[in-house]
């Protein structure tokens, strides 16, 4: 995350740069930006792209379309995106999946996001939560961890190779335990075993959860941010549990094709900024456990390097592989 | 039990036999297909359990099938409609090629939305109809794609390119 | 009972006020809507929708959304009857004898006991969720991948029945549909399985872009090579409404399917899909005349859509008492209720009473509304019929290569339907039927996932599909079905086994 300072100096350089901006605002947009989503309408992704271009409409005071582009693990959004005309018309919200996670999984990417695209500002961040069901009665993450030591516990995810998947897969890295993973589509019906008792634990979205928290049908050992969410205030993160290296998120990211002007990526990266301090986005990202973030530019995409090197090392580890 | 109206050769217009054959090529396509796939995997089913075993069973019954339409023909083929095949699947593939551009060898489309791509879509499938009328059909492609462009972009906010030449999206 | 009455009374107050039934009534129009146009389904619709709702109350908001999905539901089943082309999995099975029926002049009738048994259908099951939501809702826990498997063992061996002609060709189908659900990216693995390195196939198969080949273009493929045929029967257009005998008649094979339907629209991951093609099979086997389903039994429009309309309305208990979507369009209402401020969850019964009760009394009243929104639309859609072919069809590639464009904003689906188009006319040259496939198609990918989820959970034992008494009758039944269905064929000889 930025610190107040940072924010204070990009907003010194972004004073200095003005007259050319002013210049640049007058024409950008000049016809509707597409947002690609890389998913098919409905999912947590494309949630908080149309709650993001919604308001980006407003700020740019020009048209954002949002398009799905589903399909090969969402790498057809970011070949998409990829290749479309650097003018900052055609636009990315990108997630750890297709950005840092899949150039580990797959060895022949067409569009490596990282020399295709250019990180334009980290949307939001969103802790995950470890829950267990029935099947396995523990009240902390120490309990958990212990049982997972003396006999081999199964957990659920969303999907193979998903911030969920990787996240219960850290855990145990973390931890020393090793587990079975049984993969389901989509965090539904992996839940609906977990409050059933046929699988142990899992690691999934704050939102999926909070009613079946709330109504004690599973509970909540720890969440995976570096702090507490606001929504479950008694429940710890991770490292305040005992695991003081554990952490995971699962983050969204506005970002473009690879050689878009300086002018328009700042007029972009300002725009997010102020469509992230609207009080009614912050209302909605937070009902989707996601918390709006504060990084741009090259704070972003040292972030993305970052998370890449982390999860290449937990996929390594782990052997997963796709192809 | 039917005979063969075409006598011994008649078996190898049989619809039964094809039936058969078709069905010991796609399951042989499929066993070639999933031949690297792991059968079994340390935790259970591999990724190549379910493809194997349901394309071996389909070349079983292919070969099933051959087998008894070689003793009791179900009748020839019949005629093909290659015309109409060609010019409504043609129809659907040019609607695909104009939609939002593409490059197919050294013919390359720009993205012409559904202000065109809709009209000639619907034209080029009518013709398949030998009792089409071209003025009518011209017309009435015009006026269903402007149907579908108020129903689908309008009323339902489906991001479907309308004239991205024109007005941009 | 005396609180249920109460409980629904309260619901009745909140779902009657004139802007909750506004809201109700604009759902079940677009939804309708929706569900008519071939390819755009109500999951994408509601996710294009849902910021609007933001400006309504959270009641308003789900009631509208609600009535977009049962709307959809109902209008997938008007284009399957007219035009054979199954939106959804769940209108495959309405295809079968309702577009044999309108190609016998009765596409009013059809479209009439398909609109009559939808509404007692969603009456019951409006009723059984007031009732026994909390209880029902704990028998979708019971079903692990263990049971699931079993159930769609079960599921497979109903789906023979559905054959019209030879018992080998549709074995052979269903083997198609599992093995085409296979292609993409294995779930379990992650390895890409039979894509022949075309990225289009990587995330597998949508069932869409299968259903509008082998079921919409093949179909205009047919008739265009038979014009005689199809003038002949648009020539005919018979009555609009069935006559109470004849409604009667069909009340047994309605409640039924209701019932059916009610109970597997609990399931999670889309078990709901099972209800259509489980009431056919029933009403097939109870039926004095199993020759005439294929070619026009009212039975079989008026049992499984009334399942698939029941199963609709019940996949709400598990959203509405534990806050678990079943499927898709619930996960999106999870969304919804969450953008409201409305946590989905065991508690929303006793924090947001007016909302439950209110969504479960506008589900009534969405019913009744769709019956009133689509009795007058029946004279309209059989009308529509009479347009020449020369012009409906061109029509119907049109809307159908919009719907699969929109699914995947990509051409690579367009084409990918034509090859199906051309795969479903050698299906019909070579007499098979598409619908085992399509239901092949859908079951085969639960099955596979759920005995590879078994397995893994088990760490590999095969007895797990014993291990429950829920699983182990389940492919009992599935056991004792496939034997009642082959054992007369096989006393008859293998001629008639193989040739119908």
């Amino acid at each position: 995350m930025l610190t107040r300072r940072s924010l204070v100096t990009a907003g010194a350089a972004y004073a200095l740069a003005a007259p050319s901006l002013a210049r640049a605002q007058a024409r950008f947009p000049t016809k509707p930006i597409t947002l690609i989503v890389s998913y098919a309408a409905g999912g947590g992704t494309d949630a908080v792209a149309r709650i993001f271009a919604a308001r980006l409409e407003r700020v740019l005071d020009g048209r954002v379309l949002v398009e799905n582009r589903p399909g090969a693990a969402a790498n057809l959004g970011t070949e998409a995106v990829a290749a479309a005309a650097p003018d900052g018309h055609t636009l990315l919200i990108g997630n750890q999946g297709p950005m840092v996670v899949n150039p580990h999984l797959f060895r022949r990417l067409k569009a490596d996001p990282a020399t295709t695209l250019d990180p334009i500002a980290l949307i939001a961040d969103a802790s995950l939560v470890v829950v267990v069901g029935p099947r396995l009665q523990v009240a902390s993450l120490g309990d958990l961890v212990a049982a997972g030591k003396s006999r081999t516990l199964v957990y659920g995810s969303a999907s193979n190779a998903s911030a969920s998947h990787l996240a219960a897969l850290l855990l145990g890295q973390v931890a020393g335990f090793e587990a079975r993973h049984v993969p389901y589509r989509g965090a539904g019906p992996a839940l609906n075993d977990l409050v059933g008792g046929h699988i142990d634990f899992m690691v999934t979205t704050i939102p999926s959860v909070t009613g079946l928290i709330e109504g004690k049908r599973v509970a909540a050992l720890a969440v995976t941010g570096t702090s507490r969410f606001a929504g479950l205030p008694d429940v710890p993160t991770a490292i305040e549990a005992g695991l003081k290296d554990y952490t995971a998120s699962a983050w969204y990211g506005l970002l473009g094709p690879r050689g878009m002007p300086q002018a328009v990526r700042a007029r972009l990266g300002q725009a997010t900024r102020e469509t992230l301090r609207d009080p009614a986005v912050i209302e909605r990202l937070r009902d989707d456990g996601a918390t709006p973030a504060e990084l741009e530019g090259q704070a972003f995409a040292e972030f993305m390097a970052a998370e890449r090197t982390r999860w290449g090392q937990i996929v390594r580890t782990a052997n997963i592989t796709l192809e | 039990m039917p005979q063969s109206p075409n006598g011994s050769g008649g078996r190898f217009r049989d619809r039964d036999f094809w039936a058969g054959i078709a069905l010991v090529v796609l399951g042989g396509v499929a066993l070639i297909g999933a031949a690297d796939l792991p059968f079994m995997t340390r935790q259970g089913v591999g990724a190549g359990l379910m493809p194997r075993i349901v394309g071996g069973l389909i070349v079983a019954l292919g070969a099933l099938q051959v087998a008894l339409a070689l003793r009791a023909p179900a009748g020839p083929v019949g005629a093909w409609a290659w015309r109409e095949i060609v010019i409504v699947l043609g129809a659907v593939v040019l609607f695909g090629f104009t939609i939002r551009g593409g490059t197919i060898g050294p013919v390359e489309v720009p993205p012409l939305g559904l202000v065109i791509a809709g009209p000639l879509a619907a034209f080029v499938a009518g013709l398949a109809d030998r009792s089409a009328k071209r003025g009518e059909l011209f017309v009435f492609s015009v006026a269903i794609s402007a149907v579908c462009i108020v129903a689908f972009r309008f009323a339902l906010g489906i991001p479907v390119p309308v004239a991205p030449w024109l007005i941009g999206y | 009972m005396g609180e249920m009455f109460s409980n629904l009374g309260l619901g009745f107050q909140v779902a009657l006020t004139l802007k909750n039934i506004g809201l109700c009534f604009v759902g079940c129009l677009i939804g309708t809507l929706v569900g008519v146009l071939p390819g755009v389904g109500p999951v994408a619709t509601i996710a294009i929708l849902l910021p609007i709702t933001l400006s309504l109350d959270p009641t308003g908001a789900l009631i509208m959304l609600a009535g977009i999905y049962y709307g959809a539901q109902y209008g997938g089943s008007t284009t399957a009857i007219l035009v054979n082309i199954p939106g959804e999995a769940t209108a495959v099975v309405t295809a079968i004898d309702g577009h044999a029926m309108a190609k016998n002049g009765q596409a009013g009738l059809a479209l009439g006991y398909a609109a009559v048994g939808s509404f007692i259908a969603g009456s019951i099951a409006t009723l059984l969720i007031a009732a026994l939501g909390e209880p029902m809702s704990n028998l979708g826990l019971l079903f692990g991948p263990a049971e699931y498997f079993s159930l769609m063992i079960m599921g497979l061996v109903l789906a023979v029945v559905l054959a019209r002609g030879s018992l080998l060709k549709a074995v052979a189908m269903i083997a198609v549909g599992v093995l085409l659900s296979t292609v993409g990216t294995d779930i379990e693995t992650g390895r890409e399985r039979l894509t022949f390195d075309l990225e289009m196939l990587y995330d597998g198969l949508e069932f869409a872009v299968l259903a509008m080949g082998l079921f919409g273009f093949a179909e205009i493929l047919k008739n265009l090579q038979n014009p005689e045929a199809r003038d002949v029967v648009r020539a005919k257009i018979g009555r609009l409404l069935p006559n109470l005998r004849e409604f009667l008649g069909n009340l047994p094979a309605m409640l039924r399917g209701a019932g059916l339907g009610s109970v597997l629209g609990i399931l999670p991951g889309n078990g709901a899909i099972l209800a259509p093609f489980a009431s056919y099979a029933l009403e097939k086997r109870l039926s004095k005349r199993p020759e005439t389903f294929g070619r026009g039994a009212s039975a079989g429009v008026a049992g499984p859509e009334s399942a698939n309309n029941a199963g609709a309305q019940t996949s709400f208990i598990p959203l509405l008492t534990l806050g678990l979507p079943p499927n898709a369009v619930m996960a999106l209402m999870v969304g919804a209720m969450l953008i409201q401020g409305v946590i989905p969850g065991p508690q929303v019964i006793d924090r947001n009473p007016e909302l439950f009760w209110g969504l479960i009394a506008s589900m009534w009243v969405g019913n009744l509304m769709l019956l009133v929104i689509n009795l007058p639309l029946i004279g309209l859609w059989v009308r529509l019929l009479r347009v020449p072919y020369r012009l409906l069809f061109p029509a119907i590639v049109l809307f159908c290569c919009i719907g699969i464009y929109s699914i995947g904003n990509a051409a690579d689906m367009v084409y990918l339907t034509a090859i199906f188009g051309l795969v479903g006319y050698v299906l019909h040259k070579l007499d098979f039927e598409p619908a085992p496939l399509a239901l092949g198609f859908v079951l085969g990918r639960l099955l596979e996932e759920k005995l590879r989820q078994a397995l893994i959970i088990s760490g590999g034992d095969p007895m797990v599909f014993l291990g429950t008494p829920l699983s182990a009758s389940l492919l009992c039944i599935g056991l004792v079905a496939l034997a009642v269905s082959m054992l007369p064929a096989l006393r008859a000889g293998r001629e008639e086994v193989f040739k119908d």
